[in-house]
């Protein structure tokens, strides 16, 4: 299998400090109200024993990328030497399409009208570094690897791959 | 309340357009098919009117995204032949080709024109009618399906991803199709006398409203029993916030109305001065129901709230909401 970049998440070690996204948003200096990582509570439970867990999810650049299949012009792209789910912006027409197929709602759309997302910081990575989200993360709750690695990092702990048709790549544990 | 919202009124009048364009073309050509010069200025107008309508729905399309002057180059933006936008957008460009030539070979000033110069094309004009309707059909039929199909194809919006869904939109792109061309064929009654042809296409119109409303029943009460993102969903129409528009318009102005208007018509209970109201009055709300019903179905096709079993699990159950 070719090589493939993905995150892993500890939910535990994350304290809802919003740095990671904070972090992204200055790295790509994207428009008010676009999120390429966000961070979100899930609630679960009902009165008087609610309770929440904190997630932190960016695009799970998957394996069968349903963005791509979609995509009428091309300009969605999964790169072959590190697993990567780009879009290209000069190619992109803005029709929604790939938001209407990814099963996590990721595909956002900027003031020039054309599509955008996490892009695993690819200028960093081919300067030898890591995402800025796992790089800023303060608790260690976010990291970043090929599968592979992760996997095995993951062992010890109650996790479990992101599991969806498209195959994301992504690792949750407790 | 949550609704989508994306894909707004825009998007639905381009699927209600090409719906509509598709449905006129449908009924122009097999007139002409069946009859052929009789009935010349309702086949003209059929043909002219389905050209039209998909000339606008698709530049709806276009005003809708956010890059249109670059979605205009069609051979640059539309390449990924596996999405089916792109074989929707080429199949666009086809119909509205193959539409507008057909409208101007029922069109006199320009076929004498044209025949002018190449003798053939007036001599040969029987066979190109024939060979531009029977092709149409295909193509328009096609652009019908493709409105459904387009939304039928994603697989994470529950509500939309069904073969019901073409199979609808196609029943009320043909349904508003007739209406259209019958309105006409009413208005140029005295003209040419298609009496005849009214009351076959008014019975066309309830039949189609027949099988339109056994569609729109079996495709709900499928969501209803579906998966709970689709049970949410088709809640919104039936019975939650989109509940008035959908039983009164969709239901009562864009089924009920036409159905009793084409009705009393063929009934012959109405005289022929009221007469030219009613029709109208069937065939307006008939077009805001086939509106209407794009835009609801388009607004009630809410996202799966969770695509992995697994991330539920971790998170113990809860549904988690991107």
């Amino acid at each position: 299998m070719a090589k493939q970049y993905g995150f892993w998440i500890e939910i535990d070690r994350c304290v809802e400090c919003y740095a990671c996204e904070v972090a992204c948003k200055a790295e790509h200096n994207v428009d008010l109200g676009i999120k390429w990582r966000r961070v979100t509570n899930v609630w679960s439970g009902s009165f008087p024993n609610v309770t929440f867990k904190t997630i932190s999810l960016s695009c799970m650049h998957c394996e069968k990328p349903a963005c791509e299949a979609v995509c009428p012009t091309g300009a969605i792209k999964k790169q072959p030497g590190t697993g990567i789910v780009t879009v290209d912006q000069t190619k992109c027409i803005g029709c929604h399409y790939c938001f209407f197929a990814c099963p996590f709602g990721v595909p956002q759309y900027g003031k020039d009208g054309t599509m955008q997302k996490c892009n695993m910081c690819a200028e960093r990575l081919a300067k030898g570094q890591e995402p800025k989200c796992v790089s800023t993360c303060p608790g260690n709750a976010l990291h970043f690897g090929t599968m592979e690695e992760l996997s095995k990092l993951a062992q010890e702990k109650v996790a479990k791959k992101l599991a969806a048709s498209t195959n994301p790549s992504v690792i949750i544990s407790k | 309340m949550t609704i989508q919202d994306t894909w707004g009124w825009l998007v639905a009048i381009y699927l209600f357009l090409g719906g509509l364009g598709a449905g006129a073309f449908v009924v122009a050509a097999v007139i002409s098919l069946a009859t052929g010069e009789r009935f010349k200025s309702t086949v003209r107008f059929g043909a002219w009117a389905s050209a039209i309508a998909i000339a606008v729905g698709t530049l709806c399309l276009l005003l809708d995204v956010g890059k249109p002057l670059r979605a205009l180059v069609l051979f640059r933006s539309f390449v990924n032949f596996g999405s089916w936008m792109t074989r929707g957008a080429w199949l666009l460009f086809g119909a509205i080709l193959f539409d507008g030539l057909f409208a101007l070979f029922w069109t006199e000033p320009v076929l004498n024109w044209v025949g002018g110069r190449w003798k053939f094309v007036a001599e040969q004009r029987k066979v190109f009618r024939v060979i531009l309707a029977v092709l149409g059909i295909f193509v328009n039929l096609g652009v019908a399906m493709y409105t459904g199909v387009l939304l039928g194809v994603l697989q994470f919006r529950p509500f939309w991803h069904t073969w019901w869904l073409p199979a609808l939109f196609t029943a009320s792109a043909l349904d508003t199709g007739v209406g259209l061309v019958t309105g006409y064929a009413t208005l140029r009654e005295r003209a040419e006398g298609p009496r005849t042809l009214r009351n076959i296409l008014e019975g066309c119109i309830i039949v189609l409203i027949l099988i339109e409303a056994a569609v729109l029943y079996l495709y709900l009460s499928h969501m209803l029993k579906a998966s709970p993102d689709a049970i949410r969903s088709a809640e919104l129409l039936t019975s939650g916030a989109l509940r008035v528009p959908f039983w009164f318009v969709v239901v009562g102005l864009g089924l009920g109305v036409p159905l009793i208007v084409c009705a009393t018509q063929l009934g012959g209970l109405l005289k022929q001065r009221a007469a030219l109201v009613v029709p109208l009055i069937g065939l307006i709300s008939c077009l805001i129901g086939g509106w209407t019903l794009r835009y609801l179905v388009l607004s009630a096709g809410l996202p799966q709230m969770l695509a992995s079993p697994a991330l539920e699990q971790i998170l113990q159950g809860v549904k988690f909401i991107p």
